[in-house]
C-alpha cells in the first residue's frame, strides 16, 4: 500500500549576511520501508530522530529530497500539486497538539467540513449529515457541531482532529503523537477510538509515537529511528522480547514499569543524541553505543535481515558468526 | 494502630488541611482543598495525578512561590522542623528556600535565565546564603556540583549559556542549582516529562544516585505511573485538588482502593498486554474546578457511585497499614470496601 525507499528529507541551514545555505539538517536520511494495506506501522524514536519530518513527508505536507513514497502504485515524489490531490484525500493527518491543529475561530462543524469543501465532495445538506455521522463516529456529541474548539478538553479536540482526519474516509491515516499531549485516562479512551476506527475503516496507519507501550498495543509492526536513519524493524512483539540493536535495548529498557521494585538491567545511555546538522561517520549510534567497534566508526551498517523479516542496521549481526549481544543488557 | 507507624519513622515535612484558592474572572476557585501527607526523612514520596489536580499547587504551596496576587493559602498547615511555612513572614522564607527545601521544574528552559552562563545562575544561591565564600571558592563548588550531576567537562561550561546545552543537560543544571545549599529535602515537579525516556533514565538515575549519598528527602510529583513505581517509596494519589488515596508503593500498585485509582492504573497501556486489545477506560472527565460536584468529585466518572457520593463529602479512612482512602465504599462501619 505504502512504499517508501530511500527517502531523504534535508533542511537547508543558512548563515552569514546573505542567508547562504551554509550546511543541511539531515532529518530524514535514507529511509525504507512499506506498510501493508490495512496495517499499522508504529514509528518510535526520540525527539528530533526525524519521525515527525518522515510523516509530514508521506503526507506529502513537505516535498522529500530525494528517494521515493509509493503509495497504492503511484510515486508521490513526481507529482505536481494538482496531480497530488486526488492522494490527499487519500491520505489525512492527525496531528499532536488538538490546541494548536484547529482553527480557534472557526465552529467544530466546519472544522469537520473543511475538507469536504476542499474536495467538492456532496452539497450543504449531505454535507451537515456527513458531520454528524463523524461526530457520531468519534464519540462526540451532535451538539458540539456549533461550538468552538476552546470549549473543549485535550480529549475531545483530538476527537475533533480525528473526525476531520477521516471526513474524506481516507485509506492511510498519519498519526503524529495523537495522544501524547493527553492525560493516561483520556489518552485510553483516544488509543480505543482509534483501534475502532482502524477496525471499521480497515485504515492502513503509521502510527508516530515515542511512548513504546502505546505503539506496541495499536502497531502491527513497530520501526525505530535513530538521528534521521531506522536502525531496526521487525513485528511489534519481537521488537519488545527480543530487541537486536543496541539503541532499540536502551530505549525498551528505559521504559519505566509500574510495578514497584521491577527495575532490572536498566542500560543507561551516556551522552545526548548529536546534532543532525553533522550526524557522526559511520554508524550514527556508535558515539553512544556500548558495544562499539572500529567499523562501526567508519563504516554505515547496512540494514540486514535477520530471519523472519526481523531488519537490523548494526555491524554485530553483520558477521553470522558475531554472538549477539542478550537482549535487554 | 497500624497507621501510625509511619509517624514514628521521623516525618520532616508534613502537609495538614492545606486549602488554596485563585482568584479567576468567575470567582475564587480552590484549587486545592484539605490535602494533607507526610513526607519520611529520606524516603521519596510521589504526588500522581492528571493535569489540573492540584500536585504543582501543592508543591509551590509548600515553597510559598504561589502566583501573587492572585492565589493564596486559605487554611492549613506546611509544618517543617517544626515550623509552620505558612505562618512564616516572606523574608524568613527566603531562608527555608533553597536551604532546606529546594525546587526544580518540568521545563528547565524556561525555568533558567537565558541571559546568564551557567556560572552566575549556579553560583547565586551559594552568593546570597553563604558569602563567606571567596572568590575561588565559589568557582571550586560551582565545578563540584556541575561534576556531581554528570555534566562532563564543567570547568569548559561555565561560561556556557542555557540555550547551548540540550534538554537533558539542562535538567542537570537545575539540579546543581537546587542541591547547592545541600537542601534537607528535594521538590521535582515533573523533573522529566519534556524529556526523551533515554534521558529520562539517566536524570531519575541522578537523583537516586544523590539520594543515596545525601539522605535527602524527596517530593516527586509526576503524571507517570510508571515513574512513580520506579522512584517512590510512598504515593499520594490526587484528583479535582483532593488527596484520594495515599499508600505506600508497592501497596498502592498491588492493592489500589480508591476507583480513580484502579480507573488510572488500568489503563495504562502494558507492555505485557495483548496487543490490539481495548484499554480499560476511565469514562467522561474531570469536573472543572469551577463546577465541582458536591459530594465525592469522581461521583460522574465512578463506576460504583452510590447516593451518599452525590452529597456527602468521603473523609478519609484508613485501610491498610498506612493506606489511607477517601470512599465512601470504605467507610461504612463494617462495610467492606469493594474494589475492582
Amino acid at each position: 500500500m505504502l512504499t517508501v525507499k530511500d527517502l531523504v528529507k534535508y533542511f537547508p541551514v543558512t548563515g552569514g549576511v546573505f542567508k547562504r545555505k551554509v550546511a543541511d539538517v539531515h532529518a530524514v536520511d535514507g529511509v525504507s520501508f512499506s506498510v501493508a494495506r490495512g496495517e499499522t506501522l508504529g514509528l518510535v524514536g526520540e525527539s528530533g530522530c526525524g519521525k515527525t519530518t518522515l510523516g509530514r513527508t508521506l503526507a506529502a505536507l513537505y516535498e522529500a529530497t530525494s528517494g521515493s513514497v509509493r503509495f497504492d502504485g503511484t510515486d508521490l515524489t513526481f507529482l505536481n500539486e494538482k496531480e497530488l490531490k486526488p492522494f490527499r484525500r487519500r491520505i489525512q493527518m492527525v496531528f499532536q497538539d488538538p490546541f494548536e491543529s484547529l482553527n480557534s475561530r472557526h465552529s467544530v462543524g466546519s472544522i469537520i467540513e473543511e475538507p469536504l469543501v476542499i474536495h467538492r465532495i456532496g452539497d450543504g445538506p449531505s454535507r451537515r449529515k456527513r458531520v454528524a455521522e463523524l461526530l457520531d463516529m468519534v464519540g462526540l456529541p451532535r451538539s458540539a457541531e456549533s461550538r468552538f474548539p476552546h470549549e473543549f478538553s485535550g480529549g475531545q479536540r483530538q476527537r475533533i482532529g480525528i473526525a476531520r482526519a477521516i471526513a474524506l474516509s481516507p485509506e492511510c491515516l498519519i498519526c503524529d503523537e495523537p495522544v501524547s499531549a493527553l492525560d493516561v485516562s483520556i489518552q485510553s479512551q483516544i488509543i480505543n477510538l482509534l483501534l475502532d476506527l482502524q477496525e471499521e475503516m480497515g485504515l492502513t496507519t503509521l502510527f508516530i509515537a515515542h511512548d513504546l507501550a502505546v505503539v506496541r498495543l495499536i502497531s502491527d509492526h513497530v520501526a525505530v529511528m535513530y538521528l534521521g536513519k531506522i536502525v531496526e524493524q521487525t513485528d511489534a512483539d519481537t521488537i519488545y522480547k527480543n530487541p537486536l540493536h543496541p539503541y532499540t535495548q536502551a530505549l525498551i529498557s528505559a521504559i519505566p514499569i509500574p510495578v514497584p521494585g521491577a527495575v532490572s538491567n536498566r542500560i543507561i545511555l551516556e551522552g545526548d543524541v548529536p546534532s543532525p546538522i553533522h550526524p557522526p561517520s559511520g554508524c550514527r549510534f556508535h558515539t553512544r553505543c556500548s558495544h562499539v567497534m572500529d567499523i562501526c566508526r567508519t563504516t554505515e551498517p547496512e540494514f540486514l535481515d535477520q530471519g523472519d523479516g526481523h531488519l537490523v542496521a548494526c555491524h554485530l549481526y553483520e558477521n553470522p558468526k558475531s554472538v549477539p549481544p542478550a537482549a535487554r543488557g | 494502630m497500624a497507621a501510625d507507624v509511619r509517624q514514628i519513622e521521623d516525618p520532616i515535612l508534613s502537609v495538614q488541611g492545606l486549602t488554596v484558592a485563585f482568584d479567576t474572572e468567575a470567582g475564587p476557585v480552590r484549587a486545592v482543598e484539605k490535602v494533607g501527607f507526610t513526607l519520611i526523612k529520606g524516603r521519596t514520596l510521589g504526588i500522581v495525578g492528571e493535569s489540573g489536580c492540584g500536585k504543582s499547587v501543592t508543591a509551590l504551596s509548600i515553597m510559598r512561590l504561589l502566583p501573587q496576587p492572585m492565589s493564596r493559602i486559605e487554611g492549613g498547615q506546611v509544618v517543617l522542623d517544626g515550623i509552620d511555612l505558612v505562618a512564616l513572614p516572606a523574608e524568613s522564607m527566603q531562608t527555608i528556600r533553597g536551604a532546606s527545601v529546594a525546587m526544580i521544574f518540568q521545563e528547565p528552559m524556561s525555568a533558567l535565565n537565558p541571559v546568564h552562563t551557567l556560572y552566575k545562575q549556579i553560583s547565586e544561591p551559594l552568593r546570597i546564603h553563604r558569602p563567606e565564600l571567596s572568590k575561588g571558592e565559589l568557582k571550586r563548588e560551582v565545578i563540584r556540583l556541575l561534576t556531581d550531576v554528570g555534566i562532563p567537562d564543567a570547568e569548559g561550561r561555565l561560561s556556557a549559556y542555557p540555550h547551548q546545552l540540550s534538554g537533558g543537560m539542562r535538567q542537570r543544571v537545575m539540579i546543581a542549582m537546587a542541591l547547592a545549599l545541600s537542601p534537607a529535602i528535594l521538590i521535582a515537579d515533573e523533573p522529566t516529562t519534556a524529556l526523551d525516556v533515554t534521558v529520562q533514565a539517566q536524570i531519575l538515575d541522578l537523583i537516586r544516585r544523590i539520594q543515596t549519598n545525601s539522605g535527602m528527602s524527596v517530593i516527586f510529583i509526576t503524571h507517570d505511573l510508571g515513574v512513580i513505581a520506579e522512584q517512590c517509596d510512598d504515593v499520594v494519589v490526587m484528583y479535582a485538588g483532593k488527596v484520594v488515596e495515599r499508600a505506600g508503593a508497592s501497596t498502592l500498585f498491588a492493592d489500589p482502593k480508591h476507583p480513580y485509582t484502579q480507573g488510572l492504573l488500568a489503563s495504562m497501556p502494558r507492555l505485557d498486554a495483548p496487543r490490539k486489545t481495548r484499554l480499560a477506560t476511565i469514562s467522561g472527565q474531570v469536573p472543572g474546578l469551577m463546577d465541582l460536584p458536591p459530594g465525592c468529585r469522581f461521583q460522574n466518572r465512578c463506576p460504583h457511585v452510590m447516593e451518599r457520593c452525590r452529597s456527602e463529602v468521603p473523609e478519609e479512612v484508613t485501610v491498610g497499614e498506612a493506606h489511607q482512602v477517601a470512599c465512601h465504599l470504605y467507610d461504612m462501619i463494617g462495610g467492606s470496601g469493594k474494589g475492582c
